[in-house]
Parts: C-alpha cells; sequence; structure tokens
C-alpha cells in the first residue's frame, strides 16, 4: 500500500460523548444509526423519541448520553403511534423534531402519519423508519417506501453513514421550507455497517416555540377543508420536483453514449459501484436515487434515454422499477428493463454482491459470478436456536406453564399458549416448546380471545412481555374484560425492553430517566381495568408460580399472572448476581433433567457424564436447583 | 473487460482486505471487530464494518465484517474473498462458509459450543477435526487453537477473541504491524482489562507463530 493513500486526517472511533463535539471536519466511524443521530446534532433538533425496535434503536441510545448537554430532550415512548404524536406536536410549535422506528412500528403510526401529513408542520420533523431486508432481526420483509406514496410525504434514502448523517441535516431543511413531515429510510445494512464520517458544525437554531390555533389547517371533521389540505400537499411536492431531483442523495454518472444503464438505490448502489470498478465497466451509464418520493423523473428519462438495455437494483418490492416502467413506455423508445417483474433479481431477502454481479451480467451478456460454487454446510451443522440468556426469569415462566399443564393432566397440544414479540417468543424453541403464535404487538391477548370465541375448550394462555403489554397489549386486556373472555394472560415482566437491547419500559421506567414518572404497575391496572383473578408470582419460586397459574386456567373468566423479575442482562450489569450455582458431582447422576427441561446454557455436560454449572455463564438462578429430582444442585443467589 | 471473475486474488495484489468475524452473542465478536477495524485505521486504511445484531444477546450465531484497504464502498463482503476468518466457535465458521475461498486464513477456536438441540441427542455435531477437514476442502487455510484455554491462562475466559486476534496478527500478511493491534486494544479497552488482554493477544500470537513454524 502506497504512502499517499494513507489518510493523514485525525480519525477517531467513537466514543460515546464524541458525537456531542463541535469540530468541523473531523472524522468519526460511525454506524448508520449513529450517524443520523449526529445530523440530528448538527441540525439542532429538539426532541427526539422513538419505540426501540431493531435495526432502529441506536439512533436515541447515542443521542441519549449528549441529549442533557445539548439541551435536547430524547426519550423513548410507549409505542410508535404516541412516539409519532410526540414528536409532531413538537414540531407543531417550529422546532425540530425527531422520531424513529423499525419498519414494524410505522404500521402502527400511520394512523398518525397519514393525517398529520394533512396538517403539515413549522419545525423540521423527519420519521426514521429502519426496514430489515432478510429479516435479520425477525418480523416482515416490509418495504417502507410504499408509505411514502401512501402518507404523499417525501422519502430520503442514503447508502452509506456519511450520506445518512448529511440526508437528515437535509431533510429538517426541506421539511421547515415545505412544511412536511420528511420520512428517511435505512435498511439494515446501512443502519448497522460503520465508516468514517466527516462532521460539519453543529448549529443553534434558537426558536422560540410558537403555536398558531388554526383549525383549518389542524383539524379533519369538515370535507372541504380536508380536501383542500390534501390539495395542498400534492402542490407543494409538485413545485419542489427540481429540489427533490436535484439533490446530492441523486447521481447519474454517464459520459453519454453508454449502451446500457443501471438504477440502484440504498445498499444495491454500493455493490452496483463495486462491480462497475472492479469489472471496469465503461459502456453503462448509472443513475443512484436516494430520493425514493418524489422520484427523479428526469434523471430517469436522461438514463433511458439511447439505452439499449436498463437494470434497476433495489430490494424488496419493484418500487422504482415500475416507475421507470412507465416513464420508458411514455418515451416509447423500446429500451428492455430488467429487474424483479422479468425474474433477474428476487423480491425476497436481501441482495449480496452476487445477486448485484449476477444481474449486471444478464444485463450485459457477460458473466461476472465466480468460478467456484458456493459451498454448502448444512448438512454438517446442527440448527442452533436463539435460547434464554442463563439466569433469565422468563425460562422459569415457561416450565412452570409447561408444569402447570402436566398437572392438569393436559398433554402437549392440550393448551394453547399465544406468544408475542420480544424475548418472550423464546418460549417457542426448545425445551420449552410452548409458545404457538407471534403475530405483532399486543396481538397474543387478541388472538387468544378469537380462538376463545371460536368455541374452543381448551385453556388459552397468552404470553407477553411487559413492554409489549404496554405497547399494545393493554387495549386487548380491556377487550377481554369488556367481554368476560377466558383467558389467562400471563405477563412476563423483567421491567425492561430486553430484546432490543435494554430500553427502559414503563414497568421501571424512573430508575433509568431519573424523574420523570413512577412505575406502573401492571397488576394494579389490570385491577382497576376489573380483572378479577390478578397474581404476582416470582418466576425463580418454581412452585409458586405453577400453582398460580393452575389457579388462573381455573378461573372462569380473564385472569392475569404478572410474573416479575429483572432480565438475567440487567442483573448482570446491575452486578445483583451474588453467586453461581453448584453441582455436587456426589449426587448427580447424570440423568440430565436440569438441561432438558431448562435449556440453560451455563449448563454442560461434563467428562465423566455428569453435568456441571459453567460459572463464567451462571446467571445466578434457581431453575435448575429446583428441578433437580437428587437435590444435587445448590442453587444460585441474586442479592434482590 | 475480463469475462469472469476469479475472486481468489492473492492478498498482495489486493486493494482491499476481507476479515470475517463469527461467533456467538457474548463471545465478544463485536470488540473484536472493532479492534480489527481500529487497527486498519491506524495503520491508514478507509476502513468499513458490518454487524448483524438481531439476535447477539441470545447466544445466537453472530456475523461481522470487517473491511479496509484504499477506498471500501461496503463493508459486505462477496463470495469466497474472505482472506481471514476468526471463529470464535468452531462450527460457526462452516455458517459462514459461502464467504471462505482459496485464499481464506481460517483462525479456529477449538472449543465447542455445543446447541441444544444436540445436548438433548436430537442432531449430531461436528468436531474440530471435521470443521477443519470442511474448510481444506474449499482451499482454505486452517490455524486452530483452543483459544479458551489461551483465555483463561491470560487471566478470563472472555479474553480468547483477543486471543485469537493475535493469531491473526501473527500470519503477517494482514497489512497491519502486530504494534498497531497492540495501540488497538489499548486505545479501546479500559487500563484494568488491558494486561490480561495483551497477554492473551500474545498467546494467541505465540500459537501461530508455533504452527507456522512447524509446517
Amino acid at each position: 500500500m502506497s504512502e499517499s493513500s494513507k489518510s493523514k486526517e485525525v480519525i477517531h472511533f467513537m466514543n460515546q460523548l464524541d458525537l456531542a463535539s463541535n469540530i468541523e471536519g473531523n472524522r468519526l466511524f460511525l454506524m448508520g444509526n449513529q450517524a443520523l443521530a449526529r445530523g440530528a446534532i448538527e441540525a439542532d433538533a429538539r426532541f427526539v423519541t422513538g419505540y426501540p425496535g431493531t435495526p432502529s434503536s441506536e439512533v436515541i441510545e447515542s443521542i441519549l448520553p449528549v441529549a442533557k448537554s445539548l439541551g435536547i430532550r430524547a426519550e423513548w415512548a410507549v409505542n410508535e403511534k404516541v412516539a409519532l404524536e410526540v414528536a409532531a406536536g413538537v414540531a407543531f410549535t417550529g422546532l425540530r423534531s425527531l422520531v424513529t422506528m423499525k419498519s414494524a412500528g410505522l404500521n402502527v403510526a400511520a394512523d398518525s402519519l397519514l393525517s398529520i401529513a394533512y396538517s403539515g408542520v413549522d419545525g423540521g420533523f423527519v420519521v426514521y423508519v429502519a426496514d430489515d431486508p432478510s429479516c435479520h432481526s425477525g418480523m416482515e420483509e416490509q418495504d417502507s417506501r410504499f408509505y411514502a406514496n401512501l402518507s404523499l410525504l417525501p422519502m430520503l434514502e442514503p447508502s452509506n453513514p456519511q450520506e445518512a448523517k448529511d440526508a437528515i441535516v437535509e431533510a429538517f431543511q426541506i421539511s421547515e421550507m415545505l412544511k412536511l413531515p420528511i420520512i428517511l429510510r435505512l435498511t439494515t445494512r446501512i443502519a448497522h455497517s460503520s465508516a468514517n464520517v466527516r462532521l460539519n458544525q453543529i448549529r443553534k437554531i434558537g426558536r422560540k416555540p410558537a403555536f398558531k390555533k388554526d383549525v383549518r389547517r389542524h383539524t379533519r371533521a369538515s370535507p372541504i377543508w380536508c380536501m383542500e389540505q390534501h390539495q395542498s400537499i400534492n402542490n407543494r411536492i409538485h413545485e419542489s420536483k427540481r429540489v427533490f431531483e436535484q439533490l446530492f442523495l441523486n447521481r447519474f454518472i454517464s459520459k453519454g453514449e453508454e449502451e446500457f444503464g443501471i438504477v440502484a438505490s440504498g445498499v444495491t448502489w454500493n455493490y452496483a459501484i463495486e462491480a462497475v470498478e472492479q469489472f471496469r465497466l465503461d459502456n453503462v451509464a448509472l443513475l443512484k436515487i436516494g430520493v425514493a418520493n418524489p422520484l427523479p423523473d428526469i434523471l430517469i428519462k436522461k438514463l433511458l434515454n439511447k439505452r439499449k438495455a436498463v437494470l434497476v437494483l433495489e430490494e424488496l418490492e419493484p418500487y422504482i422499477e415500475l416507475n421507470v416502467k412507465a416513464i420508458a413506455s411514455e418515451q416509447e423508445t423500446g429500451v428492455v428493463i430488467h429487474g424483479k417483474m422479468d425474474g433477474t433479481t428476487p423480491r425476497v431477502g436481501e441482495f449480496s454482491h452476487e445477486t448485484v454481479r449476477k444481474a449486471i451480467g444478464k444485463l450485459l451478456r457477460k458473466d461476472f459470478t465466480s468460478e467456484m460454487q458456493p459451498r454448502k454446510a448444512e448438512d454438517v451443522l446442527s440448527v442452533r436456536e436463539i435460547q434464554f440468556c442463563p439466569g433469565c426469569p422468563h425460562a422459569g415462566t415457561y416450565l412452570a406453564i409447561n408444569q402447570a399443564l402436566n398437572r392438569l393432566r393436559l398433554r402437549k397440544e392440550g393448551a394453547i399458549v399465544t406468544g408475542d414479540i420480544g424475548c418472550t417468543i423464546v418460549g417457542m424453541n426448545k425445551p420449552f416448546e410452548s409458545c404457538w403464535t407471534e403475530i405483532c404487538m399486543g396481538a397474543s391477548i387478541s388472538v387468544a380471545a378469537g380462538l376463545r370465541y371460536s368455541g374452543i375448550e381448551k385453556p388459552i394462555l397468552a404470553t407477553i412481555g411487559d413492554s409489549t403489554f404496554f405497547h399494545n397489549g393493554l387495549q386487548a386486556l380491556i377487550n377481554l374484560v369488556l367481554n368476560n373472555i377466558r383467558v389467562v394472560v400471563v405477563v412476563l415482566d423483567n421491567q425492561i425492553t430486553a430484546m432490543t437491547g435494554q430500553q427502559p419500559s414503563p414497568s421501571n421506567y424512573q430508575k433509568y430517566t431519573g424523574d420523570y414518572a413512577k412505575p406502573i404497575k401492571i397488576e394494579e391496572i389490570s385491577g382497576s381495568f376489573g380483572v378479577e383473578f390478578v397474581r404476582v408470582v416470582d418466576p425463580f419460586n418454581l412452585k409458586a408460580t405453577t400453582e398460580a397459574l393452575i389457579e388462573a386456567i381455573n378461573f372462569e373468566g380473564p385472569s392475569v399472572v404478572v410474573s416479575r423479575r429483572s432480565c438475567a442482562l440487567d442483573a448482570r450489569r446491575r452486578k445483583i448476581i451474588e453467586r453461581a450455582g453448584w453441582i455436587d458431582p456426589q449426587k448427580c447422576t447424570g440423568c440430565l433433567a436440569c438441561i432438558k427441561l431448562s435449556g440453560c446454557p451455563a449448563l454442560a455436560i461434563s467428562s465423566d457424564k455428569k453435568v456441571a454449572i459453567d460459572e463464567s455463564q451462571c446467571g445466578g438462578c434457581t431453575i435448575c436447583a429446583s428441578i433437580c429430582p437428587y437435590h444435587a444442585i445448590t442453587p444460585g443467589r441474586w442479592k434482590i | 473487460m475480463p469475462l469472469s471473475c476469479n475472486n481468489s486474488r492473492k492478498v498482495e495484489d489486493l486493494n482491499e482486505f476481507n476479515v470475517v468475524v463469527v461467533g456467538l452473542g457474548g463471545q465478544g465478536s463485536i470488540l473484536l471487530s472493532q479492534l480489527i477495524a481500529d487497527a486498519a485505521r491506524i495503520e491508514g486504511y478507509d476502513v468499513q464494518t458490518a454487524e448483524t445484531l438481531g439476535m447477539a444477546q441470545r447466544g445466537g450465531s453472530v456475523i461481522g465484517f470487517v473491511r479496509y484497504g484504499k477506498e471500501i464502498y461496503t463493508p459486505m463482503i462477496p463470495e469466497h474473498a474472505a482472506h481471514f476468518m476468526i471463529a470464535l466457535e468452531a462450527s460457526e465458521a462452516l455458517r459462514a462458509i459461502a464467504h471462505v475461498g482459496q485464499s481464506t486464513s481460517v483462525i479456529l477456536n477449538t472449543r465447542a459450543t455445543v446447541p441444544l438441540n444436540v445436548v438433548l441427542g436430537q442432531d449430531t455435531y461436528p468436531d474440530a477435526k471435521k470443521i477443519e477437514i470442511f474448510l481444506r476442502s474449499v482451499g482454505a487455510k486452517t490455524y486452530s487453537m483452543d483459544a479458551t484455554d489461551l483465555g483463561e491462562r491470560a487471566g478470563d475466559s472472555k479474553t480468547s477473541n483477543v486471543a485469537m486476534l493475535g493469531g491473526m496478527a501473527a500470519l503477517g500478511n494482514t497489512g497491519v504491524l502486530v504494534e498497531n493491534y497492540r495501540i488497538a486494544l489499548k486505545k479501546n479497552l479500559p487500563e484494568k482489562l488491558l494486561h490480561q488482554n495483551l497477554c492473551a493477544f500474545k498467546l494467541g500470537h505465540d500459537a501461530v507463530t508455533a504452527l507456522l513454524a512447524s509446517n
């Protein structure tokens, strides 16, 4: 490597507080989400909220440690709909505001988004949504670009962390210019990729909040006003098409006479330029589309003009391709369009270098794929299901559910357990295999109600985590009570939003924020809704938890069992795990009941076919000890 | 214009270095990727990294990519194009087998974390020998070590990731000076953990140096 290619600039690895540093031109090594956080800081966003969801959560997590010093109010909301509305309220007053969520969250917030679009905003308002092609974190492969069409709102789609930072700053400005919310979309591969990002100065806008009463703009009850608002959005988007067309996120690279063209967006652009460079493709004009709405019609026409064939590279649905085809058919140039609709690229799963090379090969009638065939190792590999962490209280709850059903002499499918989003769904895996369904936040309770209505007479239990319960389970519980539906709601209350990285939950909010709120007790609100059977249990106490569940199953009406213990990861961090468990090798018979029933990763079979506890992994719970039929295990202990 | 692509170019000819880090949630793969990236940055390269973080806390498979060189467009690594792979858990190397090719050197931790269904006797698990043979069958070079043991010898089994970093550094063809890995360790680790990590780094470095000498 030559000396000249070495960067001379000072580059820093991220330290939490660097994100607030105000040295223009410095470079930080930032993840896409951290870059968005920095951009929001540079643009002087005054309020940031959202609901945790992979791969979007790091934006708020990066802002939280520096929020106070910058005078930003940053917080986690109870769900995405509430978050979007609170953030919009701030933007109504002229201050800049950001809301973040994963793709599924935008569905929850969609009702508000479409309405707030009609009102518009005075302060810059950015709605960040992170899509997840290939489902790295579970949930559907949703293509949120269609929300731009549905809400009529502009949508920006940067391709790397640097663009992400610059795009969000731009988004705040355009939002104020058009008085419209702007949606910014990333996918996992950009949100969770890190690269050097050049910083700009943190601007201070110093605006005073003001909210003018204007019912013609801020209400929907009058059809005439509503249609005026609708027309107004269309006009504003139409009039600003050139602004979007010329935005730095769109790029057209052509010498003029290339026979072929490639349109790429988001992460596919990176694969495309790497292929163009590696294979020295000089007969190809390139169009990068970084604005998903409104699409750059003029640039698309330029790209199509005089080409023989054009390839559209985009993950998930043929969103750009449909528009490119529409423009091509207007022009009647006979250009061939390759993409999803002719099967050149897949509609399912994220793209890779190989997807893109194969597609470019088809466009140019050449072969850019590797000579080597990829080897598959599935036949020698065993499946590695996600499991509960050692010390996880949920393991105790699911074990108690299984034991309760056993004691009621119900066979494996003799009772239905509906599951929900978050760590609690791990109960569907071995060794518990309890959960039957996972739909969306809160649906465990409402789907259970429907199953009951159908006339099914088996016991029906709904398992749901505390954060999920507050997010969207509350309404479903009220519905159970209103209709007196016999379902056992088991709330696995680990007092945290665990799966997305330990964000606060309303059941223990004040511990994290210090001053905002008192903990909201699930047993108290359930009781006040009118649930007549409510029990609080400790999942480390297997016997009592099992008995409470049996009682709940026998109760004729809606019942709630709150199974409360801190998340094991949180307990580890707070150092409340006092000691690990210990197995007496003299007493262990090697029956493996502890492993078979708890599935705890800290339990391992030693060379003499007995079980030993890996102390470095042990979460100090008591579950394996309560299982052991030979009393060979001294349980671990927590301080509280 | 080349008609076909050959990904198995020699490391010296390359504009970029491709590193894949595989392991299980909790094994320190994210810190390891960060150390590799930072050492490359100290060396003066353009660097990008990508992680799959979705299920990392639940003992699930984790795969990380680090790419460095003159100019990097994406951290994602093409098939067969890894120059280095660090497998913090032996069988996890096979889960990322698509990235392994003739120019891949695999640093393999022989210590297994056996999946639950194997413990329950419902599936089988490949031993380290079988994994090595599989990796060699696609043309990779393998350097095996009991990194968990090296970590324990350094004072904490959790430093096994840094022991494996030492192993990679010992190969001598990563384009990054050994000293820069040590600087990255000093920059990224808290004072009280530094000594044992430097110790683990040395143990891993020595282990691969010995393997290279015996070949």
